[in-house]
């Protein structure tokens, strides 16, 4: 099986394991079984009817805005044990919202290449919104990202509940349609630009990205297999340069770098000792 | 990153740590009980 229809296979199994309480689907209720005490490594709504694990920004923020404790040391545990074991990985193969921008990218439009001007500054706003995220979640005490930003909770949770639920339903306002609209606007754009959210506004993908350069997981360049054709870099959802910084913060090992490569001079994997830089 | 690769086992190990004192703090169980109720916000149905 070829890489990329094997990256989407495990993106669709990690996806329906994620979300497998079927019952919650049909009957408009949320799982609450022992397995949200788990956390789940991907962008994955708690709310969903059908999810069985705990998504852990949304368990960030309501143990930051919840009175958990003065140090939420369980979520941040979880967190950092995603990060250093897979770091972006999970955004490239576990995330379903990952997955379904995927999806969307494989529709036959023409796909834009944001110029580079724009690209870079915008890449700095995940981390802008993570830093929100904590502060603004402390200084209200509320999850202000799941609230205003977080278009898995609507599109998971608050699309299929109101659905199924009358009570729900009831309950759409201006915040239900504000979110609605961040919804299409980011899918609109997944269809010309690929992982625009992963890109540009995911603080998980931007916390995860902080571990690419020091995790267990690593990409490899052999320099002298290399024959500097830039196939890697063209094929790159991420626009990353794979040559210059095989282990950007912004690459989520998806291995399109590695298929494109004439000369399989990229190779990645899981390395328990230090590796040779490039 | 030749010769760090001791980071990356300090923060394996750092992760694991905060994991268990987290738990034995009770702070799963309060995750378990956070998620197990539908969150308005997350479904853009807050005030």
């Amino acid at each position: 099986m070829k890489r990329q229809h094997r990256r989407t296979l495990i993106q669709f199994l990690a996806a329906l394991g994620q979300n497998a309480y079927i019952p919650g689907f049909f009957r408009g209720v949320i799982y609450q079984g022992k397995g949200k005490l788990l956390c789940v490594p991907g962008l994955n709504c708690y709310s969903c009817p059908v999810a069985l694990g705990a998504c852990p920004l949304g368990s960030l923020q309501a143990a930051l805005g919840q009175g958990m404790g003065r140090f939420p040391a369980y979520v941040l545990g979880c967190l950092l044990l995603f990060g250093v074991v897979l770091g972006r990985l999970v955004c490239g193969f576990l995330c379903p919202f990952g997955l379904l921008q995927d999806a969307l990218a494989r529709v036959p439009l023409p796909k834009l290449k944001v110029p580079r001007w724009l690209d870079r500054p915008l890449r700095y706003l995940k981390y802008a919104i993570l830093l929100m995220l904590v502060v603004l979640t402390l200084l209200r005490l509320e999850p202000v990202f799941c609230k205003y930003l977080c278009p898995a909770g609507l599109l998971e949770a608050g699309l299929p509940l109101t659905a199924l639920n009358p009570q729900f339903a009831a309950l759409r306002g201006g915040l239900f349609y504000l979110k609605l609209a961040i919804l299409l606007l980011i899918g609109a754009l997944a269809l010309f630009v690929e992982r625009p959210f992963c890109r540009y506004l995911c603080p998980l993908g931007a916390f995860y990205g902080l571990f690419n350069g020091v995790g267990f997981y690593r990409l490899q360049v052999k320099e002298s297999a290399c024959v500097r054709c830039g196939r890697c870099s063209t094929a790159c959802p991420m626009a990353v340069d794979p040559v210059k910084a095989p282990n950007s913060p912004e690459c989520i090992r998806c291995g399109r770098c590695m298929d494109a490569c004439p000369t399989q001079a990229i190779c990645g994997g899981f390395s328990l000792s230090h590796m040779k830089s490039n | 990153m030749k010769g760090h690769s001791w980071i990356k086992w300090a923060l394996l190990g750092l992760a694991i740590g905060c994991i268990a004192w987290g738990a034995a703090q009770g702070q799963a169980l309060a995750t378990l009980r956070k998620a197990i109720y539908i969150c308005l916000e997350c479904m853009g149905l807050g005030a």
